[in-house]
């Protein structure tokens, strides 16, 4: 447990961020990583993590399927992207309002992609990681990855030249 | 790489770099900690401790039909050591 407790205070911080990368969301990230730090914790005691990759790109594996369900139970609901100004939990400060209008506008410009183009241009152009740590996380080859990252550069490209 | 993914490229580091100070709440941690699901430790020995308090009622049972059967076998063979005195006498 205090192993655990230990890894959760490491990368609690980069999968929230990741996750709110996604989401476009702090609060919604939270939750989205806490039921991922649970799963997680199951599997350890299950024995189910063999060990094949690293801790961090297991977890981010965890929290990037669980922000994909989240996205996609918000879709069904339609409530994509209204509540991001008003997620402010203590973040009363410019820094932190500055923080979260880049979310924002993050947010914006990553929508209408596709969800697996939208993964990968937010883990190696944003989380900044390599396309093989993307294809591990992605649980697909580097070439796939590539490929979606060719057709995602496309499509924000031909968005800025629209606007 | 072309000038049109260089530009979405830069575009991504400045929102990367500006939601950088992103991050979990205070409270976080404990929150995580807090919701985690209480798991007793296993082994081999709390795995067969725990698969035998399944099987407590059959072995009752079992005991319960062998107290009844040694008491009812131990009048058949007072009966039959009684039957085998008489033929002793008889020899």
């Amino acid at each position: 447990m205090g192993a655990f407790q230990s890894i959760v205070e490491q990368t609690g911080d980069m999968l929230v961020r990741l996750s709110a990368r996604m989401l476009g969301n702090v609060t919604d990230a939270e939750d989205v990583v806490q039921e991922a730090f649970v799963k997680a914790y199951q599997a350890l005691v299950a024995d189910e993590f063999d060990g094949r990759s690293s801790v961090k790109t297991w977890l981010y594996r965890i929290v990037t399927n669980a922000s994909l369900d989240a996205l996609r139970k918000r879709k069904r609901k339609a409530e994509v992207g209204d509540d991001v100004l008003t997620d402010l939990p203590g973040g009363s400060d410019a820094a932190q309002l500055e923080a979260r209008m880049a979310l924002r506008e993050l947010s914006d410009y990553l929508d209408g992609l596709p969800e697996d183009q939208r993964t990968a241009i937010i883990l190696k152009g944003v989380e900044g990681l390599t396309t093989g740590e993307v294809a591990a996380i992605m649980e697909t080859t580097e070439g796939a990855v590539e490929q979606r990252l060719v057709r995602a550069r496309a499509t924000l490209r031909s968005k800025r030249s629209e606007t | 790489m072309t000038a049109g993914d260089e530009q979405v490229d830069s575009k991504l580091k400045r929102l990367a770099a500006e939601t950088e100070s992103l991050g979990a709440s205070a409270r976080f941690s404990s929150r995580v900690m807090q919701s985690l699901p209480s798991v007793t430790p296993s082994g081999i020995w709390t795995d067969v401790t725990a698969s035998a308090r399944w099987l407590m009622p059959a072995f009752a049972l079992a005991a319960v039909v062998a107290v009844v059967w040694a008491v009812s076998s131990e009048e058949l063979n007072t009966e039959l050591l009684a039957s085998t005195e008489t033929a002793e006498i008889e020899w």
